[in-house]
């Protein structure tokens, strides 16, 4: 089922888009979005995922605004933000 | 009300500041971990503030790709002492405030010595291991930490008050090293985080406010978008074992 994800932080900046739709199931994680994310570029897998491919614990899925935990089912509405980050003094 | 032109009137006048937190502002020993790009607007209001003592610690020389937004220096600057560069422009910006340079690089051998005695630390360098570097030394010493941060067009800002709220490792436990190389950012960015980190700053020196903690301030300058994030202290985190 196409989701449309907005981007913040990290993933916005190297993808330099607002959104991205990823094609998931009917029931999807937290984790699953993330690592959904993560597919779409080897410089966000980096920034979203450990190296055994689960998702970093800085990386946040939020709805609505409000963090959820990473093995927790979507609502089925709302807006869903992945939020990354790779923060560095430029 | 006649008109007062004196250095600190348009603060004073606010209610949230007033005379009595420009004292405040004035005993301020703040110390600050590099003079670049979110460092230079966050200098330079707090020099403009009044904060009394200002450190600058930064081992680099200025470089030409630094001026899109490392706005302390100019082209005049090229090839010199940031943290004496800072120290000149900040000085005659502010003769009333003590600024001093140091040309170091903030290690394990040297952070007491170069943060002893400051009571608020502007936490910041060029890779993870420093900034943590310098979280584990506000755990220990019990100093306050600001962290402001910027790449391409987002970036964060965080108050640490070691013994009261999650620090950076709680909100960022298991963040990957950069990748090294140029960092793509722009001006804006670097300028939206130095000016929060300075507002963190004059807060938590003037005791006023509410700093942001138990969480981090995230922007996304290209979307116009700020949210707020809350983190938990973890009673397992090796930053500050809360």
């Amino acid at each position: 089922m196409p989701l449309t994800v907005g981007l913040r932080g990290y993933p916005e900046a190297v993808l330099a888009a607002d959104a991205i739709t990823l094609d998931l199931p009917g029931t999807s994680t937290a984790s699953a979005i993330i690592q959904g994310l993560a597919a779409k570029s080897a410089r966000l897998r980096h920034a979203l995922l450990r190296e055994d491919g689960t998702p970093r614990q800085s990386s946040k899925v939020l709805v609505d605004g409000t963090p959820i935990a990473h093995a927790s089912v979507l609502p089925s509405s709302g807006t869903v933000t992945v939020l990354a980050a790779l923060p560095c003094d430029g | 009300m006649d008109f007062a032109d004196t250095r600190y009137n348009r603060q004073e006048l606010m209610p949230q500041l007033g005379p009595e937190a420009q004292i405040r502002l004035q005993q301020a020993r703040v110390a600050s971990i590099g003079a670049g790009g979110v460092k230079s607007p966050l200098l330079y209001y707090l020099a403009a503030a009044g904060i009394g003592t200002l450190r600058i610690i930064d081992f680099d020389h200025v470089e030409l790709s630094n001026l899109n937004r490392q706005i302390l220096f100019t082209v005049d600057d090229i090839g010199k002492s940031k943290a004496e560069r800072a120290q000149d422009r900040l000085t005659r910006l502010n003769p009333e405030i003590r600024v001093e340079a140091i040309s170091e690089r903030v290690d394990e051998a040297n952070i007491d010595e170069l943060l002893g005695g400051f009571d608020i630390v502007i936490e910041g360098g060029d890779s993870l291991a420093g900034r943590l570097l310098v979280n584990g030394y506000c755990t220990r010493t019990g100093a306050s930490m600001v962290h402001a941060s910027a790449q391409y067009g987002y970036g964060y800002v965080l108050t640490y008050l070691p013994g009261r709220s999650a620090c950076f490792c709680c909100a960022f436990p298991d963040l990957p090293e950069g990748h090294g190389g140029s960092v793509p950012v722009w001006g804006v960015a670097t300028g939206i985080a130095g000016s929060l980190g300075a507002g963190e700053v004059v807060k938590l020196a003037a005791g006023v406010g509410r700093p942001i903690i138990n969480g981090y301030l995230s922007f996304s300058a290209f979307q116009g978008k700020f949210d707020f994030v809350p983190v938990e202290p973890r009673s397992d985190c090796p930053g500050c074992c809360l």
